[in-house]
This record gives C-alpha cells, structure tokens and sequence, in this order.
C-alpha cells in the first residue's frame, strides 16, 4: 500500500481526540494529526516530508 | 476452597491505591470460602510473607508492592522474592504480581523454580491518579480505568477461572477502560492516560500454565 | 547510519515532549520505581534528561502511535 493510502487508512480509524495530538515534528514545527492530513491530502511538499518521517517512524 | 495470601503493603501514596482497591478482592475471597490470608501494611513483610506461604501453602498468592523485572517487594520496598536468591518460594503456586516489570524476569524464573503460574507486568505498571480524589483513592475515577482490570483479573481466578481466561477477561476491560478514556468529555485530560493503560494492556502476560486455576 | 538513528531517537524525544506538552498539568501517572505521581511537567522532565523512566515513556508513547497501525489492541 502507498505510503498516502495507508496513512489516510490510519487516519480514518483513530480516535477523534488522539487526532488533535501530535505526531511528528517537522523543521522543529509540531505536527499533528490533522495538520498531517491537510498536508498530506494537498500533496505538498510538508505533507511528502510527513510521509517519509511517519515511515522512518514506524508509524506508518 | 483454596488457600488465599494476599501482600498488601499500603506504605506510600501509590501503594496506598493498591492497597484500598484490592480491599474488595479480600472480602471476596472470604465470601466464596476460600482461606483467605490478608497480610497488610507493616506485616506485608518477608519474614511473615515467607513465613505463611511455607506454612500454609497457598494456591493463589497475590503481591500488591513495588517490584523491578527480578524483584517484588512488600512493606518499605523490602524484597520478598528475588529471581537470584529465592524464585522457589512460589513454587506450586498461582502468582498475580501488581508491581512493576516482575514478570520480565523473575516471572519465567519462578516457572522454571516450580511455580504453576506467574501473571504480572513485563512493562512497568503505570498506574493514572484524579487530582481532585487526593485523600480517597476509591473515588478516584481515572485510578479505577487501571486498576479495575486488575481487580477483574484476581476475581475471575478467585471463581475458578483458569488463568488464560481470567487475563482475558481483564483485557478486554482494559480495551474497554481505553477506548472510554478515548472518547469521553467528561474530564479534558482522559486522552492522554490512555497510552500508559494501553501499555498495561500490552506488558499483562502469563508465564506457566495458562489452564491452571484455583480450586 | 548510526547518525540517522541517533537523529530518530532524538526526535521520538521530542515527539514525546510536545505530546506531553499538550497534556493539561493536573494529569499524573505513577510509574516505574518511584513512589510518587508525576505531574505533565514531571513526565517531560524525565524525558527531557533522559532518565531510564523518561526511555520508558518514550517508547510507551511510541508504541502506542504504532499501535494505530495494526488497528488499536488488535494483536500483540
């Protein structure tokens, strides 16, 4: 499954309140879920940084 | 009936939540008619503990205390069990251990000394607290989201439920107690108690024989 | 590689830190050998020096983000 795909899958499932926290930090920003999802549903370039450190994660 | 030992230091703030909730556990024990051997607070010791279980023998042996992956301690943190100098003691016994990471180690090293069962944590127990239930930890409704599944266990084996079946039932609790802590609006901060009892329920195991029960 | 890791394992940290963060401070967990509850700032504390309970909750909070994954509490 493409890293977006699953993401979106997990994004789907979680708790609402657990999707106002955050998941990753990006150049020092907090990101959280939602922001992710914003990011990542417009293809931009954050949203592709988001992908890469959510895998090197394991997160996703 | 079987023969029931209960550990229940109450000698710190924490302790003291193990000690009230388990309380409950202690009536029932007597109400099913089991020998129910409640050693409490001062004498949560490992002179009287070591003394009752070579005396008396008992069948389910629980440990309220504070504990590391080889240790599980009673009143003023004293070790009772350790994995290098006494594991034999459990031997034949069913052991619910509430302490932190004892099943990690000492839990498999008690099998090997002859233990039939050993039920604890592999992860630190974590254990949530209400700010506004500081003097009544009986009311305290974010504790009980940990330690109800807890209770839930050690009723189930007090019933006969063999140990398998009793992790079961306190699991599913704690999948219950998360998925509430998820999605209540009763008190803003109950979203971010629910990864240390998501850790509970990932580091509650067994080591022995998952079909034993008390009789 | 041994960089990139040590780059991972700092910024689960600081994952960590800002999800604590959002935490009201009347939230207290007791855990590990301590005898008392900490409060948020107490848990970032931990975190922040790196103490063996402060690697704890890094990788509870961690295991916990993973666990969406697989589907909460499904499978161990």
């Amino acid at each position: 499954m493409e890293l977006k795909e699953e993401f979106f899958r997990i994004y789907a499932n979680l708790p609402l309140e657990e999707r106002n926290n955050v998941v990753v930090i990006i150049n020092q920003q907090p990101i959280s879920w939602n922001i992710a999802y914003i990011e990542i549903k417009n293809s931009t370039k954050l949203g592709q940084q988001i992908l890469k450190t959510l895998k090197d994660l394991d997160i996703l | 009936m079987a023969s029931v030992l209960f550990s229940r230091p109450s000698d710190d703030v924490t302790l003291n939540y193990l000690y009230y909730y388990s309380k409950e556990l202690v009536s029932v024990s007597n109400s099913l008619g089991h020998k129910t051997i409640n050693k409490e607070k001062e004498e949560a010791n490992k002179k009287i503990i070591l003394s009752v279980i070579e005396k008396q023998k008992p069948e389910f042996i629980m440990f309220n205390g504070h504990g590391s992956s080889e240790v599980i301690c009673g009143h003023k943190q004293e070790v009772i069990v350790s994995a290098k100098e006494n594991p034999g003691v459990l031997k034949n016994a069913i052991i619910y251990s509430l302490s932190c990471s004892s099943a990690s180690v000492l839990g498999p090293v008690s099998i090997e000394n002859g233990a039939t069962s050993f039920i604890g944590y592999k992860f630190d127990f974590a254990l949530g607290k209400d700010t506004e239930s500081e003097a009544s930890p009986k009311h305290d409704k974010i504790a009980k989201m940990f330690l109800e599944p807890s209770n839930i266990l050690v009723d189930s084996l007090l019933k006969g439920k063999n140990v398998k079946r009793s992790i079961e039932n306190a699991k599913k609790k704690m999948a219950e107690n998360i998925d509430y802590l998820h999605t209540t609006s009763n008190f803003p901060e109950a979203v971010y108690y629910a990864p240390f009892l998501f850790s509970n329920y990932m580091g509650l195991v067994a080591h022995g024989n998952q079909e034993a029960s008390i009789n | 590689m041994k960089e990139k890791k040590e780059n991972i394992d700092e910024l689960k940290k600081e994952i960590v830190i800002e999800r604590l963060r959002q935490a009201p401070p009347t939230v207290k967990i007791a855990f590990g050998s301590l005898n008392e509850f900490m409060n948020r700032d107490e848990l970032i504390e931990q975190v922040e020096k790196e103490t063996d309970i402060g690697k704890r909750i890094v990788k509870i909070q961690l295991e916990y983000l993973k666990s969406f994954k697989r589907g909460m509490l499904q499978g161990e």
